[in-house]
């Protein structure tokens, strides 16, 4: 996503005085956007399983029932 | 600690049903007993986590100071159309923090913007500029802006990760009002080397800059209360600790490996994003093995509160759809039972204004259902026998309330002045007129809390927005006119409970005056809160003695020009321009 070039010679000003300490003006050097750009080292973030696969009186049924082993409870495909 | 709320519970529970069988146990008598013994656990909760904080010290690792510092890490703030040169200036002093300690683990830093105000993102990118020539940042400092703002701050988060996880170990998450000592941060990053299995390490912030009424109360029970609290909870909740969004430090791969949330199936409040993401992050990390824990003993960690009652009511009605839609996560698979606990104990803070306010109720209610007493119960016994009186029930239910609210402060108010404690805080004197304020305070505000957390119980309940109104100005101080649109209802409903109880229960009415009297001032004690503060009680450390940090924060306000007060630039900003259009 480009936010537009950054002119070298651009000035932002401050001028005032907070707490009796005047303000510095600040003349920009000017950089490029992509020095400050996040570095590229994708990471996978894998969705994790929160939700139950059943409401609770159906989990209660099958457990009474002796229903099937027990499943993976987490996604830990990272 | 379970055992002892349960028997606060409980005893409080039976004294109702006593006071019940004495004029004939009706069906109203056994849900007041049923309500008050769920209020009671709840207090009682609170109360012993205090006890235990009291009575236990942080035990912090030892050697931990000269272990190497061999992970990079990545200290992240999130923002969403905050302030940038307040933000921004926040990142700058933690910056010359580290600088002044030498910074040995080079640390960088990323702005996550989610903003979607094209003003404030011109001027992120504008200030930021300005952050990364004054310290040098280039290839050090990170500016993303999303295009879709999708999972809100845990997606922002996800974001990061999925983008450049890889190229750190550990990732500090703020908040936009965060602020930390360097040294801090170092110490954070030494115990994350030192214990591979640390998957995150929770600071306690305290709260800083507060001017209101309010807001220093606030700050005040922070900085002089809270860590007891902290110390009971870090006890009792041992390796399966909290986390709270922000002044915390991540492995990124454990975060990575357990924490992607999905969305929740069906519609908001309870589907959708998760909103509360921070407390299901800690029990996913957990799930997986990982320890997640409460540092409490690191100072040097602090973030800014809500300046007015109403600014802290918005912020709960946030936290309490957050915490019921964790309703849908307690039972997720694998959870360990200390998180499903600390879900139901987050849903529990939001409903239990609920059962007090029932509990009135009822009690102002009962009259038109109980059956007249039987003066002569025994068969043959000439004597006539009287009911116990509903003021008796009620003077034993404020000594109980009394004890469990009050004393865990009060206790801890002693123990700071017996130890020396209290001189950090403005000497013995200053910290006894302190926490008589902050419990004369709390206790006139909490009718008021009440109201609002029902509110935003009932509106997440309905799926309504209830239209808060907005505070125009960035002072915190609220007008009358906005002090009386946010709780003129209040107002009504603290009317008409009154005068309920005057016509139905006579004896009750004296003791429901300091819940009714405070509602029906709602308005006053909104606007007094937000007002500035010009007392010298409420004193913390940071106060007293500003932490090097602090100092920072303000010299680079200063340099920015930004009037810390209103938090408005002395001058607007001049950005620059290309081909017209604001860069």
């Amino acid at each position: 996503m480009a936010y537009g070039t950054i002119a070298t010679d651009d000035a932002i000003l401050h001028v005032g005085a907070s707490g009796g300490e005047a303000a510095v003006p600040f003349v920009g050097r000017g950089f490029p956007d992509e020095a400050c750009a996040l570095p590229a080292a994708p990471l996978p973030m894998p969705t994790q399983t929160i939700e139950a696969d059943a409401g609770l009186l159906h989990r209660l049924l099958r457990r009474l029932r002796g229903g099937g082993a027990v499943r993976p409870s987490m996604d830990v495909g990272a | 600690m379970i055992v002892t709320s349960l028997l606060c519970g409980l005893g409080a529970f039976i004294l109702f049903l006593e006071f019940g069988e004495a004029t004939g146990l009706t069906w109203i008598d056994v849900f007041r007993a049923v309500l008050i013994l769920i209020s009671t656990l709840w207090l009682a909760w609170g109360a012993t986590l205090a006890f235990v904080g009291m009575t236990s010290r942080a035990r912090p690792p030892e050697g931990v100071e000269d272990v190497p510092i061999r992970g990079r890490t990545c200290v992240l703030m999130p923002v969403y159309n905050e302030n940038p040169e307040e933000s921004f200036s926040r990142v700058a002093a933690m910056e010359a923090s580290l600088r002044e300690i030498g910074d040995p683990a080079e640390i960088h830093f990323a702005i996550l913007s989610d903003t979607r105000d094209e003003g404030i993102a011109a001027q992120e990118r504008a200030v930021f500029r300005r952050m990364v020539e004054e310290c040098d940042g280039v290839g050090r400092f990170f500016y993303r802006r999303r295009e879709k703002n999708t999972g809100k701050k845990a997606g922002n988060i996800e974001d990061f990760i999925t983008r450049s996880g890889a190229a750190y170990d550990y990732a500090v998450i703020l908040d936009a009002d965060s602020l930390m000592e360097g040294k801090t941060i170092l110490t954070m990053i030494r115990r994350m080397e030192a214990e591979p299995q640390l998957g995150l390490l929770q600071t306690l912030p305290k709260i800083i800059r507060a001017e209101s009424h309010f807001g220093r109360a606030m700050q005040f029970s922070a900085s002089f209360f809270s860590p007891v609290f902290a110390r009971g909870l870090a006890m009792v909740q041992g390796r399966t600790g909290p986390f709270w969004g922000h002044n915390a430090i991540i492995n990124v791969r454990a975060f990575a490996q357990s924490c992607g949330l999905p969305e929740l199936k069906g519609t908001p409040p309870f589907g959708g994003h998760v909103m509360s993401h921070d407390y299901v992050e800690a029990a996913l990390l957990a799930r997986n093995g990982w320890i997640v824990r409460l540092d409490d003993d690191l100072e040097g960690s602090f973030e800014e509160g809500p300046e007015n009652i109403v600014d802290h009511a918005k912020r709960d009605r946030r936290w309490c759809q957050g915490n019921l839609q964790h309703l849908r996560i307690i039972s997720a698979p694998g959870l360990k039972p200390w998180s499903r606990f600390v879900f139901a104990q987050g849903v529990m803070a939001f409903i239990a204004p609920l059962f007090w306010m029932g509990f009135i109720a009822a009690s102002i209610a009962a009259p038109l259902l109980v059956t007249p007493p039987d003066y002569f119960p025994v068969p043959g016994w000439p004597f006539p026998q009287f009911p116990q009186s509903a003021a008796s029930m009620a003077i034993s239910l404020a000594i109980g309330i009394f004890g469990l609210l009050f004393l865990p402060k009060l206790l801890i108010m002693a123990r700071a002045i017996l130890s020396g404690e209290a001189k950090r805080f403005g000497g013995p004197g200053r910290v006894f007129l302190s926490t008589l304020g902050e419990l004369l305070l709390s206790s006139l505000t909490a009718p008021v809390l009440m109201m609002f957390t029902i509110r935003s119980v009932l509106e997440v309940l309905m799926r309504r927005d209830g239209g808060w109104p907005t505070n125009n100005r960035g002072d915190g101080i609220l007008q009358w006119p906005e002090a009386f649109a946010a709780s003129w209802w209040i107002i009504v409903t603290g009317c008409g409970g009154l005068f309920a109880a005057w016509f139905l229960t006579p004896e009750l009415f004296l003791w429901l005056l300091p819940v009714g009297v405070p509602m029906i001032l709602a308005p006053a004690l909104l606007r007094w809160g937000s007002l500035p503060s010009l007392g010298k009680l409420m004193i913390t450390p940071a106060e007293q003695s500003p932490q090097r940090v602090i100092q920072l924060y303000d010299a680079v306000l200063a340099r920015w020009g930004v009037d810390a007060q209103s938090s408005i630039p002395v001058v607007p900003l001049r950005l620059p321009e290309k081909d017209g259009v604001k860069v």
